[in-house]
């Protein structure tokens, strides 16, 4: 056995991946609470089993429904049992935004040697908090301006102007979901596109090239 | 005063590289040189398509810029680090910097003891005295793994730490990302010391076998980068 392993880390650097979920009343119509219960189910299960992977995926869930809170804490895949969303209450979505920065910042649960966070964020309305304020707050921390971002609107009166200032790339997309079904397509696309990051020789660069083709259209 | 210095180091491939059937992107050099000695360790970018290129020419552009700045008298650590970069670019001749680029390490040390220790970009230089180890420059707190400046990436001089070394300078220890990101950080003093003990014990002609090894049997679960240390220092 290596005698490298007394000076060494135990464990694998970790590639958070943090969920900012809409939980809001309206999300309780029409199945969609039902299909991203499901759809995140699912992308939990497929890192828990990414064994190629260069990176241990660590996920989180930050909820926002009536209040803010963190619904999931930040763990290894395989460690997290995640319970189901409800959904219930107005979009205080610029409280999430803070949570995340916080959390982002936190260097004892992401240490300086993890990958890059990916920051996944869904809605499917407007937020109705200051929102504003959190998410320049986000965008100018200097760790989680690095995160790659991904967003969802969900259904016609998402908001796309706020999901596209949250991703704050010329180049991103915000992809839309017109019905539930495509909340699992979209969760499909970020599991690929994180699997693909640490399966890289370079997880923290994501070229165009890095990134699978998503199947949704972009939001209008 | 004149003291015997020895040096030794090794660079492997990782096993993300190793997998894809491409170059090892590290790279490290040993050089006799203006009254000392220098050691230079490189990680050319994973992401560009030259860095294995771009790392080997780093390698050899700091003895040159070592050997024409002593040649020249000068004292001026920011006029040697330009030569290093103008070195470094006229090594890559028509290729394009932006694609070859990589992190520069290295330390030069006189047979007097003085010296310089210089870093561009991410990695680790631990300089070792009988106080004890510190490193050169530690990590940015708003940093994540492999993020880093680089020869290639700026020419800014100020992007790069310097110490100047004194005789009272034991040795100086350098690590690429692949070795510094899964070093914990309260025993660099101990890896400092196993590597100049240990490792520097062995058998001249084969001690940089034994140190490949080890690199090549990482502990860390999951580790995917090239790897590279040097060590150059005082002869016990």
């Amino acid at each position: 056995m290596t005698e490298l392993r007394q000076f060494t880390a135990s464990v694998a650097r970790p590639l958070p991946v943090i969920v900012l979920a809409d939980t809001s009343g309206s999300m309780s119509v029409d199945g969609k609470i039902q299909a991203l219960n499901t759809a995140l189910a699912d992308m939990v299960a497929a890192f828990a089993e990414e064994e190629q992977g260069q990176a241990q995926i660590h996920v989180g869930v930050i909820t926002f429904g009536g209040t803010a809170q963190m619904h999931q804490s930040l763990v290894e895949a395989d460690k997290v049992t995640l319970q189901p969303l409800t959904a219930a209450g107005m979009t205080p979505m610029g409280a999430a935004f803070e949570i995340a920065r916080q959390l982002i910042e936190d260097k004892a649960q992401i240490p300086s040697r993890a990958y890059t966070p990916a920051i996944v964020l869904l809605s499917d309305g407007q937020p109705n908090d200051q929102w504003e304020g959190a998410l320049q707050q986000l965008l100018g921390s200097e760790r989680a301006r690095k995160a790659q971002r991904f967003a969802l609107g969900i259904g016609a009166d998402a908001d796309g102007t706020v999901l596209r200032r949250f991703l704050d790339n010329p180049e991103g997309k915000v992809y839309a979901a017109s019905d539930a079904r495509q909340i699992k397509t979209f969760f499909k696309w970020v599991t690929m596109s994180v699997s693909a990051r640490t399966r890289s020789a370079t997880p923290n660069v994501t070229g165009p090239g890095d990134i699978p083709r998503c199947e949704l259209d972009e939001l209008l | 005063m004149t003291m015997a210095l020895f040096c030794f180091g090794a660079t492997v491939a990782g096993p993300a590289h190793l997998r894809e059937g491409r170059p090892n992107q590290d790279a490290w050099s040993h050089t006799a040189v203006a009254a000392g000695h220098v050691v230079v360790v490189a990680d050319g970018m994973g992401s560009r398509p030259l860095a294995d290129i771009g790392a080997k020419a780093a390698c050899a552009a700091v003895p040159e810029a070592l050997r024409t700045w002593a040649r020249h008298g000068s004292t001026d650590t920011s006029l040697l680090l330009g030569l290093v970069h103008l070195l470094w670019r006229a090594r890559l001749g028509d290729h394009d910097p932006a694609q070859a680029a990589t992190t520069c390490l290295f330390a030069f040390m006189r047979n007097d003891g003085s010296g310089i220790a210089a870093q561009l970009g991410d990695g680790l230089i631990l300089l070792c005295d009988d106080a004890g180890v510190r490193p050169l420059r530690t990590r940015r707190d708003d940093a994540f793994a492999n993020t880093t400046e680089a020869l290639g990436v700026t020419n800014a001089i100020s992007a790069w730490t310097t110490v100047t070394l004194d005789p009272a300078t034991r040795g100086v220890l350098l690590c690429t990302d692949g070795v510094s990101d899964d070093l914990l950080p309260e025993r660099h003093h101990d890896f400092a010391t196993w590597v100049e003990g240990e490792i520097g014990s062995q058998h001249p002609a084969t001690r940089w076998r034994r140190l490949a090894r080890e690199l090549r049997e990482w502990p860390t679960p999951h580790h995917i980068d090239d790897k590279s240390v040097a060590w150059l220092g005082r002869q016990a």
